[in-house]
């Protein structure tokens, strides 16, 4: 659709819509969204919740945005809270906060700070997170995958009880994977760094394995 | 039908690809989630998908991606392609549909040549054709499907779909439902076929190229 049929949308304060075509779509405050949004770029200050479908071609998140089926978008950014109970698929994403999608993540370039929680595939061309709090996926893939514990969220570990910033996964397929503070039944993949913390049923690799001394890894399989 | 069925560590070892292309090219929506078939085996869950399909699919995305990008790419692989018409002398000399369905299902401009048939109507004779000359229908009940998908199909959108010929007591039916789906019947129905559609356009397509 071309730009002209594509109006923008600014709501400020306690707002509802039922959903549309919108070109640029700014919100400031609460706003529900009864229906499907298709929108340029989305700005929100504060927390949107789609009751459907969200596709934007950009997403600049500040505060908690909600979805109730799948999100498509070409960039994501932001701080706060992403709640998608569909799928999720998009190219870039930059997000400090909770990432929780029921179903599969399908991303591009990702670089994540905080929590995940994923029920299915997690997959990624590259992936950064940095591990803050309580996370699990179903099972991770991609090309280069890096979990770390973020320096603060070691911190976090020592006052609070919501849980250790570590992740949880059943099997991680990636060409080169770096993994700290992880549990995992599977590891596969070329070149594989287990960290500190680790706990790995089994690793199968290609061309090169270091397990950290502070680690636990069942059996290493070369392929 | 079981078919042949290979695994993702097998794939990614026979093509010399990695996990990150498979993963992009799922992404990019270039090999379909249908084909990623969740299975266990005594190391714990795999990923299997159908041999003949993905083989012949990853070599295409390895030979076009050289010119295209990989989103130009997803366009191309769509198995729905809509730009591709044949007329009725190049649907007989290709043998891709039999005379008798031909005759049966073309107007009379499409005939004696003055219109060409386009993807949709050239899967919509595959499929017939197939259930016809496999012995499964009638000529009277091609008439009926030849209906039901001309009024049914193009409301999935290119979306997965499968088609269902069906028997109670010698009463024939046709059904469309979107795919994967699971439907159950009482006992005293009969599936005579089953079909998914996408996998006859992908085979259509070849026969085409």
């Amino acid at each position: 659709m071309d730009n002209q049929s594509r109006p923008a949308l600014k709501l400020v304060g306690t707002s509802a819509s039922n959903g549309g075509v919108f070109g640029q779509v700014k919100i400031t405050g609460e706003c529900e969204f009864r229906g499907d949004l298709d929108c340029g770029r989305l700005a929100c200050t504060g927390s949107v919740a789609v009751r459907g479908g969200l596709t934007a071609a950009a997403i600049k998140l500040t505060g908690t945005c909600g979805v109730e089926t799948d999100l498509v978008s070409g960039e994501i950014g932001g701080t706060g809270e992403l709640k998608v109970k569909g799928g999720l698929r998009s190219e870039k994403v930059r997000l400090s906060g909770h990432l929780a999608v029921d179903k599969d993540a399908e991303l591009g370039d990702a670089v994540l700070r905080g929590a995940i929680v994923c029920g299915g595939l997690l997959s990624a061309d590259r992936l950064d997170l940095g591990l803050f709090g309580p996370s699990s996926v179903g099972e991770l893939g991609g090309g280069r995958l890096r979990v770390r514990r973020s320096r603060m969220g070691a911190l976090k570990n020592l006052v609070s009880s919501g849980g250790a910033a570590s992740l949880k996964a059943g099997t991680i397929e990636g060409d080169q994977v770096e993994l700290q503070y992880t549990e995992a039944d599977v590891v596969k993949g070329g070149d594989i760094v287990i960290g500190p913390g680790c706990k790995i049923g089994r690793v199968e690799y290609s061309r090169e394995l270091r397990v950290d001394s502070r680690a636990q890894v069942g059996q290493r399989v070369r392929i | 039908m079981e078919r042949e069925l290979i695994s993702k560590k097998d794939l990614l070892e026979l093509m010399g690809i990695s996990y990150g292309q498979l993963y992009r090219w799922k992404r990019k929506q270039l090999i379909p989630e249908e084909w990623f078939i969740r299975k266990s085996t005594f190391t714990g869950q795999e990923t299997f998908f159908p041999k003949d399909m993905i083989l012949a699919r990853i070599d295409r995305i390895m030979n076009m991606k050289e010119d295209l990008s990989l989103d130009e790419l997803a366009g191309k692989l769509s198995p729905y392609q809509t730009d591709l018409s044949l007329s009725k002398h190049e649907l007989m000399e290709r043998n891709i549909v039999s005379e008798v369905s031909i005759n049966r299902h073309s107007t009379p401009a499409q005939l004696n040549g003055q219109e060409t048939y386009a993807f949709e109507l050239l899967l919509y004779l595959f499929a017939t054709d197939q259930l016809l000359s496999g012995g499964e229908i009638s000529l009277i009940e091609s008439d009926l499907l030849m209906e039901t998908l001309r009024n049914h199909f193009p409301s999935y959108e290119g979306k997965p779909c499968e088609l269902l010929f069906m028997r109670k007591m010698g009463v024939s039916m046709f059904a469309l439902a979107a795919a994967p789906s699971a439907l159950h019947f009482d006992a005293g129905v009969k599936i005579v076929a089953r079909l998914q559609l996408a996998e006859l356009a992908e085979q259509l397509r070849s026969k085409l190229n």
